[in-house]
């Protein structure tokens, strides 16, 4: 990506001057800019690793549950309007769709929930090393997955079907 | 509480220590929400103008959706 213009040529002296002519004479600013600073390496380069993984899902968990509270709301709002629209959105809420939706929901909080214990760790100064990062990591993932089928399991135990 | 009828639900949320759990619940969740996705606003939304409208429109949606789950909470525990 450092192209560098001719004046960075491996083997050739970069001329002082250079980046000002640049500047100066008809090359547009940004284009210098472009060739003197360092790049960003762009994510699509990165290897996967775990705690990668886990930071892009503590966000887009974050995202989704800011959506989902509407869902909390609506069903909240139905209650206090009266009988027969909350029975319209108990049943969308059973449906399998509704079930289906509130599953992910379920995972979604229990993943942003230890992801957000997993920062309250580290902002105790704890986990910082590679292995025990990676460790929180995938006990983030495993946790999620866990908690999230035995909330569903006691959900359906306590509904009685 | 899931899955239950109205008058379950109802019930339930009327009592006293359960719609001030649930009033805590929502004042925290949505103040989290809101201060959440400013950092998310502030990292995608390039440029200064469309950033600002975003903005707005987070605590706009932020403080609509609060307002309305707290009178339902209140409607609800005061005897709907």
């Amino acid at each position: 990506m450092r192209a560098g213009g001719a004046g960075n040529t491996p083997g050739r002296r970069r001329r002082p001057d250079d980046g000002e002519r640049h500047g100066e004479h008809g090359t547009p600013r940004s284009r210098t800019l472009a060739s003197e600073r360092p790049l960003s390496p762009h994510l699509s380069i990165y290897k996967p690793y775990v705690t990668m993984v886990t930071s892009i899902m503590h966000r887009a968990t974050g995202i989704v549950l800011y959506a989902g509270t509407l869902l909390l709301v609506w069903w909240l709002v139905a209650a206090a309007t009266g009988p027969s629209y909350f029975d319209f959105v108990n049943g969308l809420a059973g449906s399998w769709i509704g079930r289906l939706v509130l599953f992910g929901y379920t995972w979604a909080l229990m993943h942003h929930m230890l992801g957000g214990i997993r920062h309250i760790v580290w902002d105790l100064g704890y986990g910082f090393t590679p292995a025990k990062a990676n460790t929180l990591a995938w006990a983030n993932i495993a946790g999620s997955i866990i908690l999230t089928l035995l909330i569903w399991i006691a959900g359906y135990a306590a509904m009685g079907n | 509480m899931a899955g239950d009828d109205y008058a379950a639900v109802t019930a339930r949320l009327s009592h006293p220590l359960t719609a001030i759990f649930m009033l805590g619940v929502i004042v925290s969740s949505v103040v989290h929400m809101r201060i959440g996705m400013q950092v998310v606003i502030e990292d995608y939304v390039s440029g200064e103008g469309a950033k600002i409208v975003w903005l707005i429109a987070n605590t706009v949606f932020s403080a609509a959706i609060a307002l309305a789950a707290i009178f339902a909470i209140l409607k609800l525990a005061f005897g709907a």
